[in-house]
This record gives structure tokens, C-alpha cells and sequence, in this order.
């Protein structure tokens, strides 16, 4: 697991999330009011939007949150040295 | 538990506990005293386009009939009732009222009695009040008697103009008390020996509304509801309204959250300390929320219930139901329970997709229940 790994996760999650939303499938989740609207492709779609929706609302912000707190923690003591020598310097 | 795992834990106890904040709306934008709050803006003016279109109507409602023909007929209801709340809420003198109100309340009562008239009450009950006969002959479900008494009463609240409404209203309220009047439990079908709460509240608050436009006089028996509600309707438990149970008093679904909030609102208007008392235990009891998000259960704890039509889906492990949680919202604004309307807003934004003019995740009745949840409150002051 790697901070850029866990950006790229969220950005996946992102995109798949903007791609089903400018597609118009945010009506499909109409299948969750228990009302019959569309057919079996329409509650897929529903479904598929859903499951999106909310990793792009909860999960998403979660990996960007954890991918900065990985860089500060895997930041090398190495390059600590080095970036405080060039504050210093400056 | 390596560095990866502790930056996600970093990241969810930072996230999830300001999440509800993307969703969080201001009070005022729901609840308001006068005018018509913005939240309810769009939904009225869908619900307005609906009335105005039998196409749109038919596209909205024909899904919905198929799945339950009540919500046809409660979403005709709950429509009309916030079509004269917002009448009552920009005109409280009766002098102008909105033209738009006033026109698509009287096309819905009208197309209402028309497919009554036409199919019988069978056109907006399950198919099941059909399997067995009604105990009390004629047959005549309180379900339907109940909604349509106080349609036309609030109709008749914004302005009396019609001598033919009038009339019509006066035969209703007649049924009503004649059918509550069969036993000593005041219990009255809405489908054969199935008898609910949440109607028997409904035509409590029509007769009281009929009082009051009419002068007459139902208090005896509306107090004697109450008396029989107290000593035979309540769940020794949790101190709540059971919602369903049969002519002779026995009961078949204890306290229920899609009909007791409805029930409580309705109580409202007939015995307000009692109804504020049953919102208190319904709160405790079926109220529920988590990180800033609020919703409700369809049953306590203590009660073992089924997921149902009534219930609407329900979220396992949370137990969020939306039937019990759309009518939450009409309990808390009777109450002026802001705080609970609040969590129960961020949670409708945040889970069921609000598109324009409505919910995806919801349908007309349910949108139909939001509206009216916004503007209640004019016609229950008028009537008290």
C-alpha cells in the first residue's frame, strides 16, 4: 500500500462514479423505493450507481485522507535530514 | 497492524465523522413557520406538474399502483393536504389563495371520488381485501373513508365555496361516525378484521376539523377512542400505540413506525399531551441516528415485526426503514423537533439521490410525504 496507490484507488473510484452519473443512471436508483421502474438492466444500473455513489462519498475521501497520512509516515528519516539541511540552507 | 492500515484508520476517523457536514442544512430551510420553506419548494412544484399532466401522472403513479394501490391513493392524500397547508400558509385570511392551490386540489379531490365512484374503494386498497368479508356490512374501509373526510375538510378550510363539497363532506363525516360506532373498542376495518391505528387517527383529526368548520360536536367520541386506545391499544413494553388489530380488539402488529408517526401527528390535533407522550417513547424508542445522519426503525427492540410493504426496504445491521423514516419527518414537524428533522434531512441527501423535483430513491408518495412534512402546520392551528 503505497500513498500513490491509494490516490490512484480513489481517483478509479472517482471517475467510475462521474462516468455513471454523466450517463444518467442516478434515476436507477429508483429501484430502492421497492416501486418496479425500468427492467432488470435498469436495476443493475441502479445497483452499479449505488455501490459508486457511496464509495466515491465515503470511501474515496478516505483514501486521499489515508494517502497523506502514509506519506508523512514513510517519509525516510534520510530525507527528513535532507529537507530540513535545505531549510536550513535557505 | 502495518503503517497502511493505520493512514486508512487516520482517514475514516477523520472522514466519517464530518461527512454528515456535506449534507447539514440550516433548519430554516425546512421548517418554517409562514411561507413555503425552499426544501419544499421543488417538490411542490413537481407534485403541481404532476396534477397538471396525466401523462407525467400516469409515468409517476402507474409503477406505484403496481406495487401498492394505497400509495396511489395516500399520495393523492398527502398531496392534497399539502396543497391546503401551503394555501393556508400564504393566505391565512382565506382572501387569496394561491389560484394553482386551490385548482390542483380540487382536480385531485374530483379525479379521486371519480375513480371511487367508478372502481369502488378496491381501486386503492391491496388485493387482499378482497380474500375475506368485511365484518361490518356495508363494506367501507376506514383507510379510505378516513384520508377522504379530511380532504375535503382541509379543501373546505381553505375556502368554502362549494355548497355540493359541503354536503359531500357532511356524508363522509356521517360514515365515520357511524362506522367508529360499531363496538365498544370504536374499532372500525379498513380491510376485513384488520383494523389500524394510523386510519382511526386520521378520521380522530377529520372529525375534529369537521367541528370546527360546522360546529358539531364529536368530542365524546373521539374521547372514547382515546380511552379505548389507552386501556386496549397499548404495548405494555414500550407504552406505544400498537398499529394494527382486529374488531374485537386483538392485536395483530404491535407499535409499527410507518403508522405510528403518522398516528402521532394525528393525535396531535385531538390530544396533543397524549401525542406528544407517544412521541417522546416513539423517539426512544424508534428514532435512530449515528454520525450526524438520522433515521427510524419500523419496529422497537423489543417487538420482532416483519419487513413489509409498510416498512419499505429496510437497511440491515443500521435497521433503517424508509417507511418509518419518510413519516419520522411528519412527527418531528408536528413537534417542531428540528434537530431530529435536521439528521433526518442529511441522511435523505446524503441515501436517497435527490434529483429535481424529488428522490430517486424515492416515489410520488414518498416525495408526497416529504412535501407535506414541510408545510404541515397552518391547518392543525386553525382547527385546534
Amino acid at each position: 500500500m503505497t500513498p500513490r496507490g491509494l490516490l490512484l484507488r480513489a481517483a478509479l473510484i472517482a471517475a467510475v462514479y462521474a462516468v455513471l452519473h454523466l450517463c444518467g443512471l442516478r434515476q436507477d436508483a429508483a429501484f430502492l423505493s421497492g416501486t418496479p421502474v425500468g427492467g432488470t438492466l435498469a436495476t443493475l444500473g441502479g445497483i452499479t450507481y449505488v455501490l459508486f455513489y457511496f464509495a466515491a462519498v465515503v470511501l474515496a475521501p478516505i483514501l486521499v485522507i489515508a494517502a497523506g497520512v502514509l506519506r508523512l509516515l514513510t517519509r525516510s528519516p534520510a530525507t527528513r535530514s535532507a529537507e530540513a539541511r535545505d531549510r536550513r540552507a535557505a | 497492524m502495518g503503517l497502511g492500515l493505520i493512514a486508512l484508520l487516520v482517514g475514516a476517523c477523520v472522514w466519517l465523522p464530518a461527512l454528515h457536514l456535506i449534507y447539514a442544512r440550516p433548519a430554516g430551510r425546512f421548517h418554517a413557520a409562514t411561507g413555503v420553506p425552499r426544501e419544499a419548494e421543488p417538490l411542490l412544484k413537481r407534485q403541481l406538474a404532476l396534477l397538471s399532466s396525466k401523462e407525467l401522472r400516469a409515468q409517476a403513479v402507474s409503477p406505484m399502483r403496481q406495487a401498492n394501490p394505497e400509495w396511489d391513493f395516500m399520495g393523492r392524500s398527502f398531496v392534497a393536504w399539502s396543497l391546503a397547508n401551503w394555501a393556508l400558509r400564504v393566505d391565512p385570511a382565506g382572501d387569496k389563495p394561491p389560484p394553482d392551490a386551490l385548482t390542483a386540489l380540487d382536480r385531485l379531490l374530483d379525479d379521486t371520488l371519480t375513480v371511487e365512484r367508478e372502481q369502488g374503494m378496491y381501486a386503492f386498497l391491496m388485493g387482499y381485501a378482497r380474500s375475506d368479508t368485511y365484518r361490518v356490512q356495508p363494506a367501507r374501509s376506514l383507510f379510505v373513508e378516513s384520508e377522504l373526510a379530511m380532504t375535503m375538510g382541509l379543501r373546505r378550510m381553505v375556502r368554502d365555496d362549494k355548497p355540493a363539497l359541503r354536503a359531500q363532506h357532511a356524508e363522509r363525516v356521517a360514515r365515520l361516525t357511524a362506522l367508529l360506532g360499531q363496538n365498544d373498542l370504536h374499532a372500525a376495518e379498513s380491510y376485513p378484521n384488520e383494523c389500524w391505528t394510523f386510519d382511526h387517527a386520521v378520521a380522530l383529526a377529520a372529525l375534529r376539523v369537521a367541528d370546527k368548520l360546522d360546529g358539531t360536536d364529536h368530542h365524546a367520541l373521539i374521547k372514547a377512542w382515546l380511552d379505548a386506545a389507552h386501556a386496549h391499544l397499548t404495548d405494555a413494553r414500550t407504552g406505544l400505540l400498537v398499529s394494527s388489530y382486529t374488531v374485537d380488539g386483538h392485536v395483530l402488529d404491535g407499535p409499527e413506525g410507518s403508522t405510528l408517526w403518522m398516528t402521532i401527528h394525528c393525535l396531535a390535533l385531538v390530544d396533543e399531551p397524549f401525542a406528544r407522550d407517544q412521541y417522546q417513547r416513539a423517539r426512544r424508542e424508534l428514532g435512530a441516528g449515528l454520525l450526524g445522519f438520522g433515521w427510524a426503525r419500523e419496529w422497537p427492540r423489543s417487538w420482532q415485526g416483519p419487513r413489509d410493504i409498510d416498512s419499505g426496504p429496510v437497511i440491515p445491521l443500521l435497521d433503517v426503514s424508509a417507511g418509518s423514516s419518510g413519516l419520522a419527518f411528519v412527527a418531528a414537524s408536528t413537534f417542531d423537533d428540528t434537530d431530529y428533522q435536521a439528521r433526518l434531512h442529511a441522511t435523505l441527501d446524503f441515501a436517497a439521490f435527490p434529483v429535481d423535483g424529488g428522490y430517486a430513491a424515492s416515489n410520488q408518495v414518498g416525495d408526497a410525504v416529504l412535501l407535506y412534512s414541510m408545510l404541515l402546520g397552518p391547518a392543525w392551528e386553525r382547527a385546534r
